[in-house]
């Protein structure tokens, strides 16, 4: 018995089963699924299952759907006569007995419980025209696939519309080895193209069984799966990067109004908290509460810089450390700050006494400097980072403590094995982290210049710094640096020889702050 | 369809092979009539029938041995003008043990035909001579001091009495009279040949049964009508089903022309609604599953119509009416009682081939498997 040929229209048995109006049949002994269907035929009595054709789909209807003896006839001839399937209309004490005949058989028997003419109707209507009956499944998919705006969703749909596909969405491997084998088992990919916001991605659809219409069929609602999980990831993009556009200018509006109110008191940090006598400051802070920011009773800022002075932060590189960064921290932030990006830990001060105040600033510096060492291993996002701890404040100074982790943060940079800088620990250096910048360097290698040349500059300039910084002594100097006394004093000796005037008082706090900077 | 005669009486006999004809039913053939007449019936059969054996038997001490005449000798035997009719039970046998028969009935009956027709009966055949009806017509021969005619009108038991061979030749059930318990005597004239459904529609009212005597004829009419030697064989089969040595099933197919289906054991035993179902049926449908042995996982269905209708072995059709299908118990050696069969008990299946009359379109038509609402052509079954 000659199969006819597969071609667009005609239609397996297997597409015929994943088709709407079988959804509500109960399908068992499932054989033959690849072997074309070539007609319909709806029956009321059990001789016409023994004259149909080869190929022919046979629904039972009346009282021989409906009886196991019958219905086990049917199937008998069914298995002579080569039909493809039979459907019926048993219930649930008859089948059963039926059901093992069936697959002893390897005939597939559909158990209906509606309306049997009906369905024969449908199912005939389908097989004449198999490629309208896919045009309905792809305009189906695509009108279920418009309505979803989450990627897992979107492949939900998919996997539930096509029966027996199973897609992913995935990165592939570059051997060209794994694609040949994979085509072999009957997948399809649909690259997912220039517009997806990855790339090297694509759609994979692996299919247990089917013709090639029926792989064409499945193309068609990838391609329109594609379109849709672009769309999705990139408003994703977007709503991630209008929130760290929100959170920007909250944070700028928060520490940074209070600069331009110039009500700040000379004494320091700690001065009184401005009076909300006018309505923008409180405008920042409910945008800050919308955003679910934590601030006070006492900070401590943090402050992250790339390590290299002249890369600059763009939208490209914010949206990677957001991505990076870890979930779940008790931690504001990071968001975009000046150069880089601030952060803050809030915690409770009793204010019993000013041990216990003093130890909470401790504890909290301590897990600030925790989680940020933490976050710094941990956070790829292809260039070093360094960081910087603040000084502890109430939650209105929350701009000085961000201001001084970021100086902290800039002294960093001249650090090699710490990452990490805490305010307290800079001194000086926060000046020159202040101010640093490539015209401050300019200006150090002029002053030093004469250093420059020798061979051990470097070395020299530490020394002169070391040797500055402890005031003139050289026996001091030496234990700073850990050399012999007698090296620090010819060094110097030998700085005062290359030109270099340390006694002229004019010039030598800028002899000391370039000694610190070509020092490193 | 072969007589095949029991020992015990001398016979002529055509061929040399076949043993003596019976000739004549003695009180000693009592016990093989009763096995034999459950041989193929069901839901009537009962291994109980209490105080109507002892009752027969005390008949046939008294009045027997009864003359068994085959149909070619009633001619010879009756003479050209002897009339005879068929007597049976119709109605449900629960109801005969409820209500027993007081003795009497065979006699009213008969003598009412006698008398509406003005004839004298000269014999009596039974209407079936299977279930109880095989000894109620030797019962009946016995009280009315009547030879029997070795010949029955359906070869089974079958549900309706114009179900017959009898009335497949164009004879009429009626005038026919049936006694009931309370002694009421129901007669029916039909010209129609309506006597089945009006004689139904009083079993009711007089109680469930009427011991009925019918399709009154000449002898000669009712003989040639007739499935001949029922009552020979019957006795025959009951005597090998008591011999109590094993291969019952073959034993019997050999003997009777049959042959066996297969031998299962019980998966399931349901009752079920079927539509289409014949109304005019006495009882319900009921479905067996046998798990047949020696063939992986395959099954054998019967369905049931009061009796055995149908057998398939997955889904092929392996015998059907109006074949007989017989149940054996080979383990017990006896016929199957349906009231008595459980899951698990171990079935042999055997088809006896009706008589060829029921494979006629018309006898197929009448006890067919459409007669019991299964729309199923008839195929004298698979290999």
């Amino acid at each position: 018995m000659n199969d006819t040929p597969h071609t667009a229209e005609n239609i397996t048995l297997a597409e015929l089963l994943r088709a709407e109006p079988m959804c509500s049949v109960q399908l068992h002994a499932l054989a033959g699924l690849d072997r074309i269907v070539d007609e319909v035929r709806l029956v009321d009595d059990v001789e016409q299952v023994r004259s149909a054709r080869p190929g022919t789909l046979v629904v039972l209807q009346h009282d021989i759907a409906q009886t196991a003896w019958s219905t086990a006839i049917a199937v008998r001839y069914a298995w002579e006569r080569n039909v493809r399937a039979v459907i019926c209309e048993l219930d649930l004490a008859a089948a059963p007995s039926v059901i093992s005949l069936a697959e002893r058989l390897s005939v597939p028997l559909g158990i209906h419980e509606g309306d049997l003419p009906t369905l024969a109707l449908q199912l005939s209507a389908i097989v004449a025209f198999p490629e309208a009956s896919r045009a309905r499944l792809v305009a189906r998919c695509a009108e279920l696939i418009a309505q979803q705006d989450e990627v897992d969703e979107i492949l939900a749909v998919v996997q539930t519309e096509l029966a027996g596909v199973r897609v992913t969405l995935h990165t592939p491997s570059r051997e060209g080895g794994a694609t040949e084998r994979s085509e072999a088992e009957g997948s399809i990919r649909v690259p997912m193209g220039p517009l997806d916001v990855r790339s090297g991605r694509e759609l994979l659809a692996t299919l247990q069984r089917g013709s090639v219409a029926w792989a064409r069929t499945v193309r068609a609602v990838l391609e329109i799966a594609r379109a849709q999980i672009i769309a999705c990831e990139a408003a994703a993009q977007v709503r991630l990067a209008q929130r760290r556009q929100l959170e920007e200018w909250t944070l700028r509006q928060l520490v940074d109004s209070r600069r331009e109110d110039g009500e700040r008191a000379p004494d320091g940090p700690f001065a009184p908290p401005a009076t909300s006598r006018d309505p923008q400051p409180s405008e920042p802070r409910s945008a800050a509460d919308r955003l679910g920011w934590r601030i006070g009773p006492r900070v401590i800022g943090g402050s992250i810089l790339p390590l290299d002075p002249a890369v600059a932060v763009d939208d490209d590189l914010d949206l990677a450390l957001a991505a990076a960064w870890p979930q779940g921290l008790d931690l504001a932030g990071p968001i975009r700050y000046h150069a880089g990006w601030g952060l803050w830990i809030s915690f409770e001060d009793d204010n019993a006494s000013l041990e216990q105040t003093q130890s909470a600033e401790r504890r909290a510096l301590r897990s600030l400097g925790a989680l940020l060492q933490r976050c710094l291993d941990d956070v790829h996002v292809g260039l070093t980072l360094v960081a910087g701890i603040g000084t502890p404040a109430s939650g209105d100074e929350l701009s000085a403590s961000l201001r001084h982790a970021e100086l902290a943060a800039r002294a960093a940079r001249s650090e090699h094995d710490h990452h990490i800088v805490t305010f307290s620990q800079v001194g000086a250096r926060a000046f020159l982290a202040a101010a640093d910048g490539p015209a401050l360097q300019e200006l150090a290698m002029d002053t030093l210049a004469p250093l420059a040349a020798a061979e051990d500059g470097r070395a020299l300039a530490r020394t002169l710094a070391a040797y500055l910084d402890c005031g003139g002594s050289t026996g001091r100097a030496a234990e700073v640096l850990g050399v012999h006394r007698n090296t620090v004093s010819g060094r110097i000796d030998r700085i005062r020889r290359l030109g270099l005037d340390l006694d002229d008082p004019s010039t030598r706090l800028g002899i000391h702050m370039a000694a610190h900077l070509l020092g490193r | 369809m072969t007589s095949v005669p029991l020992g015990g009486s001398h016979g002529a006999d055509d061929n040399g092979d076949r043993r003596n004809q019976l000739t004549a039913v003695t009180v000693d053939h009592l016990d093989a009539l009763l096995s034999g007449s459950q041989l193929g019936v069901l839901t009537a059969a009962s291994t109980f029938t209490g105080a109507l054996e002892g009752w027969i038997a005390r008949l046939l001490e008294e009045r027997g041995p009864i003359p068994l005449i085959a149909p070619h000798e009633v001619a010879d035997r009756l003479g050209p003008s002897a009339h005879a009719c068929a007597v049976g039970l119709v109605g449900s046998l629960a109801a005969l043990y409820e209500l027993p028969p007081r003795g009497d009935e065979p006699i009213v009956a008969v003598r009412q035909i006698e008398h509406l027709l003005d004839v004298r009966m000269d014999a009596v055949a039974p209407l079936n001579a299977a279930g109880i009806n095989a000894f109620l017509a030797v019962a009946a021969a016995c009280l009315l001091e009547l030879p029997l005619i070795d010949a029955d009108g359906q070869g089974q038991v079958l549900p309706l009495i114009d179900q017959s061979t009898f009335a497949l030749d164009g004879l009429n059930p009626a005038p026919l009279v049936g006694v009931g318990p309370w002694g009421d005597v129901v007669t029916v004239q039909s010209p129609q040949r309506r006597g089945e459904p009006v004689e139904r529609s009083a079993l009711a009212g007089a109680g469930g049964w009427l011991l009925t005597a019918l399709y009154p004829a000449p002898a000669v009419e009712l003989a040639a009508a007739g499935i001949p030697g029922s009552l020979s064989r019957c006795i025959a089969a009951g005597a090998t089903l008591r011999s109590g040595r094993g291969q019952l099933g073959p034993r019997l197919a050999q003997q009777l022309g049959g042959r066996m289906i297969g031998r299962g054991q019980v998966r399931e035993i349901g009752q079920h609604t079927e539509p289409g179902a014949p109304t005019n049926q006495p009882a319900g449908p009921v479905s067996i599953r046998l798990a047949k042995t020696g063939s992986a996982a395959a099954e054998i269905t019967l369905e049931v119509r009061n009796e055995a209708v149908l057998a398939l072995v997955d889904g092929t059709v392996a015998g059907s009416a109006p074949d007989v299908i017989c149940l054996l118990d080979p383990l017990r050696g006896r016929t199957v009682d349906l009231l008595d069969l459980q899951e698990g008990d171990t079935v042999d299946v055997l088809l006896l081939p009706a008589h060829e009359r029921w494979h006629t379109p018309a006898g197929i038509e009448r006890a067919g498997p459409a007669a019991f609402g299964l729309q199923l052509p008839y195929r004298g079954g698979a290999r």
